[in-house]
This record gives C-alpha cells, structure tokens and sequence, in this order.
C-alpha cells in the first residue's frame, strides 16, 4: 500500500494555523495570570499536536522546531520553570516562527531570520545546548551499537490470549525482528485432553531466548499489547561482544531466524494470507476513489476549498439572474400567465442565494484576537498600560471581507495604541487612569457591519492637523476647517502628525491605506474625536461583496445601478434653484445646505435625453460624508444586483465600483458614489477638460 | 464484512490520514474529535478496533481507554494509542488503563497497518 501522507499537508497547515492562534491568546492570557494551568495545558497540546502532525507529515524543520519548544512547556507545564515577561514573549516569538516556518513549507516563503536565534534560545532556556544534545545522541547511538546481549522471556499467555486478538506468531516474528532468536520452545504441560479443550482458550506458554543489540525497552515493548492477565518475565542472560555474525544474522529477514516456531505456523498461515489477499483486493478498490474518501473524512464540519465555494456562489448568482431574465419574458410573451409558478420559483431561488451567501459567513473573532497581541507588542514597546476590550465577536462577516479588512485594522490599531493612548504619567498628570483602554466593538445594522475602535487617549491634535495641512499646502493659513474636516485630513496620503516616527507607526502610511482597504471592500471609513478625551473610528462594511441592493436610474439609453445604501432621497427641483460657485462648480440649496450638483451624462460621456429644464430629478447621495446630487434622466426602480467585478474583466473605470447583469440581460454599471464625487471635484477644479471616462459603448464592445 | 475502526484526534490532519490509511485497507472509519465525542459515536456500533490520539480537549485518551474498558462491548476491542516520543510514562499509564498498544509518531500508514494487523485479524 503506498499512500502519498503529503496529501493531508492542507489539512495540517489549517489546524496548525488554528493552534498558533489558540496558543498566541492563551499566551497572552499567560501574562496576567501565570499559574493558569488550563492555559499551560492549552499551550502545551497546541505545540504538541503540531510536532506530531509535522513529524508525521514529514515537515521536519516544524518538527525539530517544535519538538525544543514542547520540552520548555512541558518543563513550564510541570512546574519547573516560572512563567515569567521574558518566556512569554519567548515563546510568543516562537509561535510567529513556526508560523513562518509553515509559511515556508506551504508557500515557500522565506524561513524566520530569527530561527536560529529563537532556537538556540528555547536551547538555552532548556538548558542544554546543541553540543550537549548531539553528545546525548551520540551515546545512546553508540550503546544501542556497541552491546549486544541475550535475554530470555517466559510468556505466559492468559485463557483470554487470543479473545483480545492476540497471536504469539506474530509476537515471535516481532521479537525476531530485534535479533536472533536462539530458542523458541512451547511449554504445553497445561494443555488439557482433547474433549475438554475449548478452542478460544490459550492452555500454552513459551519461552523464547533472543540475542539483540536493542535494548531491553525494545524488547519490553513487543509485550506492552500483552492483555492483563497474560504475564511475560525478561531476564538478561549476558552480555556479549558483537561479532560480524551475530550482527548479520539479526539483519536476516524474519522468515529464516523462526525456524523454531515453524509447529505453529501451519495453523495461521492459511487464514493470514488469504485474509491478506483480500485486504489487497479491498486496498486496490479503495484506492480508486481515494480523493473522495479523503474528502468524506470529516464528520462535522466539512472544510471546502474556498475557490469551489465561490464557484458556487456565482453560479446561484447566475442563477438569480437566469431567474429574472424568464419572469421578464413570461410577462412579455405570456401576458402573465404561469406568473404564479414563477414566483415561487423566485422565492426559492432568493432564499438558496441567501443561503449559499451564509456558506461564507465567518465571525470577526479571529480577527479581533489578532489585535490582542498587536496591543499588547506596541504597550509593551512604548511602556504604555492598554487594556484591550471587545465587543461583539461573533459577529458575521463574509469570509472575503474578514480576509481583507484584518490589516487596515492592524494599522488602526497600533494608531490607537501608539499615538492615542498617552504614557501613563502624563495620563495621571490629565487626571486619568494610568492603563489606557483600547475597545473594539463589531455589530451589524441592515445590510452593514460597523466596527468601532475607540480609545480614551489624547484625541486628534486639532492645532497639529492644522498646521501640518498648512504646511503640506492642503489648507490655506485663513481657513477654517470643520471638525469633519479635521478628521478628514488624516487620511491624506502622507498625512501624518507624529512629533517622532518611531518603528512601531508613524511613517504616515497609515490611515490613507486603512481608508483605500476599506474603500475597495465597498466600505467606508470615518472619525469621530475629543481633544483630551479619545477617538472612534468607524468602519462601515458590507455583509458581502456578492450582491448589493441598488437603485437603478437611466441615463439616455444606458442604465446605472447607485447603490441603495448611499442614496438619501431623491428630489425634483427647478432651475432657478442651481447656482454656481466658483472652484466648486454647481450647487443646488438644498433645506439650507449647499450640495454639489454633478450632471452624470456630462461625467460619464453620454448625451442627456432630458435636460434640468423640462425635469430636474436628482439622487441625493452621500459617501463618506461627502454630499451630492446626481442629475439622472429616470428612476427605474430598486433591485438586488449580483455584483460582477469589472477590472477581471475590463479595467479599472473612475467612477465605476462594478458592473452587473440585468433582468433583460443587459450590462449596467454600478457607480462608485465616491469615484463620482472625485470626478466631479476634478471637473470643478478644470472645467475645460471633461474627464475622460471611456463610454459606455467602448465598455459593451470591448465585452 | 469489513472491520470497523474508531479513530479518534483532536487533529483533522492526524485523523484523515489515519482513516484514510485504514479506508485503503478495507476498513469502515468512525471518526472522534475528542474522548466524549468518540464515546458518543461508538456508542452503538459495533467497533473491532480503536485509536486514539492521547492529548485532547474535553477529554484525553487515556480517561477515553478507561471509559470504555468499564464497558461491555469494549472488553476485548483491541485500543491503540498514538504517542510520541516523549510521552514515555504515558504508555505505562495508557497500558495500565486498558489500552493494547500504542503507536509512536510520527509513523507511516505502511506502519500503522503493521500495528494494526498485530490486533486485527
């Protein structure tokens, strides 16, 4: 049977990734209570479960890795080491090592720079150095070598012998493996006469002289399937020096060294080979459909390849829109007739998209647990006191989402701690505590997920903001931002106030790449901030990236889809109520609030079929608290859209967040409300050249 | 009629491959992910061979060999346990508990049936 263990290496990386996670918590756990033994325990079955996994699978730099690192937990576990800052944050570093080390062996990524060092120093706190341990080796090698001695074993087999499987061929064969046998005799004194003998019974004993250059554990361990009530003895007969024979008869195949036990065999033979023909025959037919046994091998969850799973989704997503395309032509050609049918045809179709959407739904906890050590590395760095609160873990989010929005909140994150939070003196000197909070909090609201971090540290440095955006040319010395404003400013490119960049943040690649992440998840970002008091920033997320409920408008012939989530209303005006600001371009007064006017038609190339004149109807839409009026020729109505990516299959189009097919099996794009208001503002600031957005005519036939 | 193993491990990784192994050879696989789930599982099947992983949550090997020796028909079901290396004391725990043998990881699946044949036949 040749079985290739490699195949199970995906499920390994998966539970040693688990692991790692499990045991960096607990870790962190460790340092306020240090004598948490269910900690320990945790810690412990986590580096032991990856040894024996890696060993197994034949990852051996994980296995030689992890194999130091157990011995110090089991030390640390039983007592005998003090859980103290320094281990903790040794064994925290060795858990990104072998996390690394798995990265390598999975992706090829380079190995950890510090794997020797964390090595040597696991070594070290272990107390034995690599010098020490290959002489370890080496002597057991060589005592293994150099004796080889003769024992000999009384076997007494219990009446039960052969009820709990046993077979002493099988043991004579195994024993013959360490060494010569030099006498095999059966004592059959207890056997009774042939009408008493009951054929599940064991009446025999034996004993057996062997010549072996094993030790005596080896030769101990063939009994250890020994039942309870069988009883064996080992007596070392003497010691005698190797000789080339000796040692070459050993090597001999089991077959030729238990002559002696040849009374026995005949009675097994038969059956054992036979019985091993049909587990060939057995072993050849499995092995036809391995992959399908291998995926069967988990009862209660059932992991799937991601990739299959959003083939999975698309194709419903096909499916809604299949769906659609037959209820328009029902009611084209049969005038409604079979209209009934159809929509419960659609109900059920919705629902299965719910469903298959519900697939990839995955809590946010792992993500928040990241966060834990972030903290704790940047207090620990900077000698801040943080504690770090959160709320709302298991909150549900598509997988896709979690996956991307983990490193913007990275960045928040170490922000928060970094810059936020002030050094406990001068936290005291203000009158607060000296341990700072940090808070992350996730809940959903319709078709959203929020994140909030909130901290109570010093709050945005409104003076600072000023000056630098003063000195960076982005306000002008007489202006007089708003708040919103204020807050707006720390996600320009480069914008960053730190007195001193330190290596933990502070390069001013921070919030500009937070909001750029977010804004790619369809998502949006904003600040809310007390000087003195503390900030909150909040992500807004969608629940998924599959599908968006969109209100769909006309403009001239071509449909668009703005999604519902930043539309507020939608307004009729006159043309009398348009005015014109200068660097802003046109604006309506809209309940005392002067909102930017963008014609659409006039963004994205296409000639208006309607002009402000006759009807002026607008979609008043907001993205990141920009606000906006879209001048549109008609609504058509609000719809859920399956949401295809245009840049797989196009390019990127300013302007344009994804495309989607309709009920009628047209294209519509959907708007990027946000691109928009950055087309318009471009517009605004050089009317003469109209942004050159490619038409939607070049899209279709490019398509 | 194919033998039917309980494989029990906390880790899905160890756990496949050892069913697998044992899915190639004709056997039907029961699977556990800790002591009390494998209890639950064999509790009315009819199994001619457990293995057991020795460190899990919720409930380790060595409580789960104890457990279902106390039951009748698990008396005689032959009960390996997966080791490692350095688990020396445990198998002297394990084979006071009840368990057949054991298994010293990392092993292959030409290994693992070798052991497993010594108890199943």
């Amino acid at each position: 049977m040749q079985i290739d263990v490699s195949r199970f290496r995906a499920a390994f990386y998966v539970e040693a990734s688990e692991h790692l996670q499990l045991m960096e918590a607990a870790l962190l756990q460790l340092e306020s209570s240090p004598r948490d033994t269910e900690l320990l325990n945790t810690i412990f079955r986590g580096a032991h479960s990856i040894k024996g996994a890696s060993t197994t699978f034949g990852i051996d730099e994980v296995g030689r890795f992890t194999h130091v690192l157990e011995n110090l937990l089991e030390r640390l576990r039983d007592g005998l080491l003090e859980t103290t800052g320094p281990l903790v944050e040794l064994l925290l570093t060795s858990v990104d090592v072998i996390d690394g080390l798995i990265a390598n062996a999975k992706d090829g990524a380079p190995l950890p720079a510090n794997l020797e060092h964390v090595f040597l120093e696991l070594q070290r706190v272990n107390g034995s150095t690599v010098s020490q341990a290959n002489a370890i080796v080496a002597t057991t090698e060589q005592t293994h070598k150099s004796k080889l001695a003769e024992f000999r074993i009384q076997l007494k087999p219990s009446p039960e012998f052969f009820r709990f499987g046993q077979e002493p061929i099988l043991l004579i064969r195994e024993l013959s493996e360490l060494g010569s046998l030099h006498k095999v005799s059966i004592d059959a004194r207890s056997l009774p006469c042939l009408s008493e003998i009951q054929p599940e019974e064991c009446y025999v004993a034996w004993e057996i002289v062997i010549a072996t250059e094993h030790p005596r554990q080896a030769v101990e361990d063939v009994f250890m399937f020994l039942d309870e009530g069988s009883k064996y003895s080992i007596e070392c007969l003497n010691i005698v020096v190797p000789s080339e024979e000796t040692v070459a008869s050993s090597n001999q195949s089991p077959n030729n060294t238990t002559q002696p036990a040849v009374v026995v065999k005949p009675t097994c033979a038969p059956s054992e080979s036979s019985g091993d023909e049909d587990k060939k025959n057995a072993a050849e037919r499995v092995s036809n459909k391995n992959s399908t046994a291998a995926r069967g091998a988990e009862n209660e969850t059932v992991r799937v390849d991601r990739q299959r799973l959003d083939e999975l989704i698309n194709q419903i997503g096909e499916l809604v829109i299949g769906a659609s395309m037959v209820e328009q032509e029902l009611l084209s050609i049969a005038g409604g007739h079979g209209l009934e049918s159809m929509s419960a045809l659609g109900k059920i179709v919705r629902d299965l998209q719910e469903m298959s959407l519900g697939l990839r739904m995955v809590p946010i906890a792992a993500t928040f647990q990241k966060m834990n050590r972030v903290i704790r590395d940047v207090a620990k760095k900077v000698g801040k006191q943080i504690q770090f609160v959160t709320e709302g873990d298991d909150t549900e989010l598509d997988k896709t989402v979690v996956d991307q929005i983990s490193d913007p909140l990275v960045h928040m994150v170490r922000n928060a701690a970094d810059h936020g939070i002030e050094p406990p003196d001068t936290r005291l000197a203000n009158g607060k505590s000296a341990e700072g909070t940090v808070k992350l909090r996730a809940y959903q609201q319709g078709g959203n997920v929020y994140i909030e971090l909130t901290d109570d540290g010093r709050g945005l440095d409104r003076k600072r903001i000023v000056d630098k955006a003063i000195e960076r040319g982005i306000l002008t010395a007489e202006s007089n931002p708003s708040d919103a404003e204020i807050c707006n400013l720390i996600f320009q490119p480069g914008f960053s106030t730190a007195k001193e960049v330190t290596d933990v943040s502070g390069r001013g690649v921070g919030m500009d790449v937070v909001r750029r992440n977010v804004e790619a998840l369809q998502g949006s970002v904003s600040i809310k901030s007390t000087e003195g008091v503390g900030s909150t920033i909040t992500v807004r997320l969608p629940l998924t990236l599959a599908i968006l409920d969109g209100l769909l408008v006309r403009l001239s012939s071509e449909v668009f889809v703005i999604p519902l989530l930043s539309v507020i209303e939608s307004i009729c005006i006159r043309t009398n109520e348009i005015h014109k600001i200068v660097g802003v371009g046109e604006v309506i007064t809209l309940r005392g609030e002067v909102v930017p006017l963008l014609r659409l038609h006039r963004l994205l190339n296409i000639a208006p079929t309607s002009t402000l004149d006759d009807q002026g109807l607008l979609v008043l839409v907001e993205d990141q608290g920009r606000r906006m009026a879209l001048f549109v020729d008609e609504l058509l109505g609000q719809q859920q859209v399956v949401i295809k990516n245009l840049e797989t299959n196009f390019r990127k189009v300013p302007g344009v967040a994804g495309a989607t097919i309709l009920g009628d099996g047209r294209v519509a794009l959907i708007l990027d409300t946000f691109g928009v208001s950055n087309l318009g503002q471009e517009e605004a600031a050089s009317p003469k050249q109209i942004a050159a957005s490619p038409s939607v005519e070049c899209f279709a036939t490019q398509n | 009629m194919a033998k039917k193993a309980l494989v029990v491990d906390d880790s899905t990784s160890m756990r496949q491959m050892v069913t697998f192994t044992l899915q190639a050879a004709g056997f039907e696989t029961l699977e556990g992910i800790n002591g009390v789930d494998a209890l639950a599982k064999s509790a009315n099947a009819d199994v001619d061979i457990v293995i057991t992983d020795l460190n899990m949550p919720e409930m380790d090997g060595i409580t789960l060999v104890k457990e279902l020796r106390a039951k009748p028909a698990f008396k005689f079901t032959p009960i390996l346990l997966l080791t490692t290396e350095s688990q020396e004391s445990k198998k002297q725990e394990g084979k006071a508990a009840g368990a057949t043998g054991w298994m010293v990881k990392p092993f292959n699946p030409e290994q693992l049936m070798a052991v497993v044949r010594k108890v199943v036949r």
